[in-house]
């Protein structure tokens, strides 16, 4: 159903398994095995180096740093963040920020990192403290923050959102936005693949609408930046609005599509929450050979037989695996969250973007070769497949275009190469020239 | 498909050919061809 790439496109490293908090939602499957504490110092640099090699090797675009708690083991992963931003690789930082002081935020702001992901519980310190199972965890996370914007930082907070916190979405929003955060993300609770029973903390149907419901209202009312980080299946939502105003809850898992995790330990999994993985970094065939092994993750294997006929299946394909696995048995299985009484809502943005009478490649962009041509490569949500023919182009051509002289460059006709410039304006892989 | 960009999606119904091949989503029911629109359903995202 999936184009194999040669590698992903985006990576999230765990570098750690340690951390600062043990929330009760957190989807690292060793939470309760303390594997971690096997993995000494020097195994950690020599897998560092490995992962890194790897990473570097095959022209993944974006790394996500990312643990348990990142910031804990800094000093030893510093210089391997710094070795694959000078390979051009965009590298982000996922952290509670409990520990974060004043000098390691320079640290990391020399190493490269300019954008950091963080946890936000609650606005409200006592339920905080009961799903982090931490009693400093919200003054701390709280003074991290400050620190962390201070520096310059562009922070994301990001609200796992179980029973215990839903009433307090739009809360923490407020909170959030008090301490100069814009951008807000709430995203729901998954049962973890090692919690025998999750039933407690996991939210209904219509406690997760009512989550997404309050994001809209927040993007209206507070006027935050909002959206939410995991993929949902898209009869989920019926509501128009949503779809329309917040994007997450369009998105496809990427899971073996175009994303992978690797583990501390050098294990190669599909995505944060599933448990299983398919080969190791450190071992013969690498992340190649790991990412080749997920292939039923590409195929319809795993659509359900519920999701045969619907007409978002390609899109959607069924929702999230790992919820599916977790809670009713098997990857096939249908994600808990889809409501097949009705047919999926499905957004339908228009963009009001014209072609300008001059542009040209951004110069910020990047380039892996395919097979069957190239990826243009922006950011993580500014990515495009393309021919060989505008592979080349955009790899060669430091050049101003105008429309015509773009689509002969291709060999094509200015009427008929529109949508192409204007698929690349959207996402800024071509921008005007003034 | 807008001429030059790839479809990350195939169709298994096709014999692996790709998804979109009249310039229209079937899916959001919109004239993008599943792989220029910002729908955001309409795209692998990473």
């Amino acid at each position: 159903m999936y184009r194999t790439l040669s590698a992903p496109v985006a990576v999230q490293w765990e570098v750690t398994g340690q951390c600062t908090k043990n929330c009760i939602h957190c989807a690292n499957y060793w939470r309760d095995k303390s594997q971690f504490k096997t993995v000494v110092e020097p195994q950690l640099e020599t897998i560092y180096d490995r992962v890194t090699q790897e990473i570097i090797s095959n022209q993944v675009m974006a790394v996500t740093i990312t643990g348990g708690e990142p910031l804990l083991i800094f000093p030893a992963i510093k210089p391997y963040i710094s070795s694959l931003v000078s390979a051009k690789i965009s590298v982000s930082f996922n952290s509670n920020l409990a520990p974060l002081s004043p000098e390691m935020a320079k640290e990391l702001w020399r190493s490269g990192i300019r954008s950091i992901l963080t946890s936000v519980p609650s606005s409200d310190p006592e339920t905080d403290y009961r799903i982090t199972n931490s009693s400093t965890s919200f003054r701390n996370t709280a003074r991290g923050i400050g620190i962390a914007l201070e520096q310059g930082f562009r922070v994301t907070a990001n609200m796992v959102v179980s029973k215990r916190n839903l009433h307090q979405v739009y809360s923490t929003a407020q909170y959030v936005k008090s301490m100069g955060i814009t951008n807000f993300t709430a995203t729901k609770a998954s049962k973890p693949s090692n919690c025998e029973d999750f039933s407690k903390e996991l939210l209904s149907l219509s406690g997760f609408r009512f989550m997404a419901q309050e994001l809209l209202r927040v993007k209206y009312e507070l006027g935050l930046d909002v959206d939410t980080i995991q993929a949902y299946p898209a009869c989920a939502i019926k509501t128009a609005d949503i779809k329309k105003e917040i994007a997450g809850f369009n998105r496809t898992c990427t899971g073996a599509k175009s994303f992978c995790m690797i583990g501390f330990d050098g294990r190669v999994r599909p995505c944060p929450l599933s448990s299983d993985f398919y080969g190791n970094v450190l071992y013969e065939g690498g992340l190649r050979g790991a990412w080749y092994a997920m292939d039923p993750w590409r195929t319809d294997a795993y659509l359900p037989m519920e999701c045969a006929e619907c007409p978002a299946k390609t899109t959607c394909s069924g929702g999230c695996k790992a919820d599916a696995k977790h809670i009713n048995g098997s990857y096939n299985s249908i994600d808990p969250y889809c409501d097949l009484t009705e047919k999926p809502v499905l957004a339908r943005r228009e963009t009001d973007l014209s072609i300008p009478s001059r542009f040209r490649f951004n110069s910020k962009l990047r380039t892996r070769e395919e097979d069957f041509g190239g990826i243009l490569f922006l950011s993580n949500n500014a990515w495009l497949g393309v021919s060989v023919k505008l592979l080349i182009l955009a790899k060669y051509s430091a050049i101003d275009f105008s429309i015509n002289s773009f689509a002969t460059a291709l060999g094509n006709t200015s009427e008929n190469i529109k949508p192409t410039v204007l698929a690349l304006l959207n996402r800024n892989i071509l921008h005007s020239v003034n | 498909m807008a001429p030059e960009i790839v479809s990350m999606y195939y169709s298994t119904d096709h014999e692996g050919q790709l998804w979109q091949m009249e310039g229209h989503c079937e899916d959001c029911d919109c004239d993008c061809d599943g792989s220029t629109c910002d729908s955001g359903h309409c795209q692998v995202e990473g």
